[in-house]
């Protein structure tokens, strides 16, 4: 039991902060950067992003070594899984949109831009490509998950005070959210050997 | 013939995918450490752009609306998965060095946002080179990056050296904070020269 | 009704004629794919153990493979033989770097009770400091080692400057490698 626990915590603390999968991977920079000028917005789209990258590893993960391996299917994988995904962010809206009107109000309109987060389908692959066991592959999603919320409020936060600080106008935008991330990239770079 | 060049213009200066749009970003900071992953990068997104809009743009008339959506994304992904197995085949040690990546293609919001905005509504001619102005326009962006950061950060091009010896390696350039700046200062830089010639 | 199945029919179609051409592309290049990776395999051994004529993968009974130590595992034994005799030993192993594992092959000649190579197959450590693990500076140290030294950094290797981690990982492995000869006799 406590080796398990051990792993574990080794997968959160790897997931979430060493490899945070924007700040070190580079990966879901779509929606950071497009999502991070209000702490509001970066809020929703991190609870958006959890629900769905959670479901949908699990998924892929009973199809991939119970339906994919078995078969010898594996070159079919990037459109099995990118297909579930898509499939997945249509179920989440219709069933929040009947059944949970609160919470499909915080999160509904960060819906449909998940389809086409890398971020989401890149956990997916590594899910598998680690071999992770069930449990693994649940503790792994949510670390990332939580490590993208993450970056994305400290980002968010950042822009926000960004907006009354004097910039030359052409940085004003886009280039200092760029740079103010590889500001925390490199303050990210400090986890490396954490584990 | 002066029209299809605008339209392939379009996709380097007027909607450049990264620097305009700010989509299809993860590749480009992912891969862009040495010029030749960018090149090779460029090559398999512009194939599968020009080829998922080929196919797209065919068969519009008979896609029923309701369901272009996944067509579009089993169109795509297909086009993925053939760049991804021929690059393991016949380029293993590039396909390594870009690893996850070549897969995450698929994703791109670019080539989707193209298949749905451009060719399941034109011709196959306009579609292909519209498709090929964008390609073009993201190797170029891709490439400068690469530059930038496989100069400064190994003191070589194409693995080449290029600075004396004695160079210093810029090592933040290799590592991902120091794509976040060249990409941010050549968004800047793209800012003031377009309000100049305003 | 009928407009629903006729677009389920389209959207099956389309997915039919794409798993079609998916399946003839892995047919045309999975032997390719196939043949790069051993042939991968075979030169990275052979720059290990560059004497060798042939190299045999041992059947992993009574070997107790994966041999699991504290952030390092040892994965594959291959035999060397050379004109028809048995000479060493490759292992292929992975021991737990600053960035993840790093998989390496370690040669060791089992006359001269020495080692004769290793070859970095993969690692994610930082470039430019712990990526130095390749280079012959610091692989070269190990070259013809005696197989009695105690491995060491600080006494027989020296770390990279400013990568002790990396170092240590590399010299784990080598350590882990003479005692797991050790401990199993009949190899």
């Amino acid at each position: 039991m406590d080796e398990t626990l051990v792993q574990i915590f080794k997968i959160f603390v790897s997931a979430a902060l060493v490899d945070n999968i924007i700040l070190a991977r580079y990966i879901g920079l779509c929606p950071f950067i497009g999502m991070s000028s209000s702490l509001a917005n970066g809020i929703g789209m991190g609870m958006a992003v959890t629900f769905v990258m959670v479901l949908a590893s699990i998924v892929t993960w009973f199809l991939w070594f119970f339906i994919l391996l078995p078969l010898n299917l594996e070159y079919l994988r990037i459109m099995v899984f990118i297909l579930v995904i898509a499939t997945l962010v249509q179920l989440v809206e219709i069933v929040l949109k009947k059944n949970v009107p609160n919470l499909y109000r915080a999160m509904g309109i960060y819906l449909p831009l998940i389809t086409t987060n890398c971020a989401i389908l890149a956990v997916t692959f590594f899910g598998v490509d680690y071999g992770y066991s069930l449990l693994e592959v649940v503790v792994y999603s949510i670390s990332v998950a939580l490590g993208f919320t993450l970056a994305l409020v400290l980002l968010a936060g950042i822009r926000e005070r960004l907006r009354f600080s004097r910039l030359s106008p052409f940085y004003q935008g886009y280039p200092i959210a760029f740079i103010a991330t590889g500001l925390l990239a490199l303050a990210f770079l400090g986890f490396k050997g954490l584990v | 013939m002066k029209n299809l060049w605008s339209y392939f213009k379009n996709g380097i200066i007027g909607e450049n995918p990264i620097l305009r749009l700010m989509i299809g970003l993860c590749s480009v900071l992912a891969v862009s450490v040495r010029v030749e992953n960018c090149l090779a990068m460029g090559a398999a997104v512009t194939f599968v752009m020009v080829s998922s809009s080929t196919v797209v743009s065919l068969i519009r008339n008979w896609v029923p609306s309701q369901v272009r959506i996944p067509i579009f994304i089993v169109i795509i992904s297909t086009f993925t998965t053939v760049v991804d197995l021929v690059m393991q085949a016949y380029l293993p040690s590039l396909s390594q060095a870009m690893g996850v990546f070549i897969p995450l293609i698929v994703v791109n919001c670019m080539i989707m946002g193209r298949a749905e905005a451009f060719a399941s509504r034109n011709p196959v001619g306009l579609s292909i080179v519209d498709a090929l102005g964008m390609g073009v326009g993201f190797t170029l962006v891709i490439t400068a990056i690469g530059l930038v950061r496989e100069l400064l950060g190994y003191g070589q091009i194409l693995s080449i050296p290029v600075f004396p010896e004695h160079y210093q390696n810029m090592m933040v350039m290799v590592l991902p904070p120091g794509a976040f700046f060249v990409i941010g200062v050549y968004i800047a830089l793209l800012n003031r020269f377009s309000r100049r010639s305003k | 009704m009928k407009k629903i199945l006729q677009t389920a029919l389209i959207l099956g179609l389309v997915c039919v004629v794409a798993a079609f051409s998916l399946a003839l592309v892995n047919q045309l290049t999975q032997a390719e794919i196939e043949r790069r990776a051993r042939e991968e395999l075979e030169l990275a051994l052979k720059q290990v153990f560059p004497q060798a004529e042939e190299f045999k993968e041992v059947e992993p009974e009574g070997l107790n493979l994966p041999w699991e130590r504290e952030n390092f595992s040892l994965l594959q034994i291959f035999v060397v033989q050379a004109a028809g005799e048995r000479v060493g030993f490759v292992f292929e192993a992975t021991s737990t770097g600053y960035g993840g594992p790093i998989r390496l092959l370690i040669g060791i000649s089992s006359r001269e009770n020495e080692l004769v190579g290793i070859q970095i197959l993969d690692h994610q450590e930082t470039p430019g400091l712990g990526s130095n693990i390749t280079s012959p500076d610091f692989i070269g140290q190990f070259y013809s080692k005696s197989l009695t030294d105690p491995f060491t950094i600080g006494e027989d290797i020296e770390a990279i400057a400013g990568a002790t981690i990396s170092s240590q990982a590399v010299t784990r492995a080598c350590r882990e490698v003479v005692s797991y000869l050790e401990e199993v006799e009949n190899l």
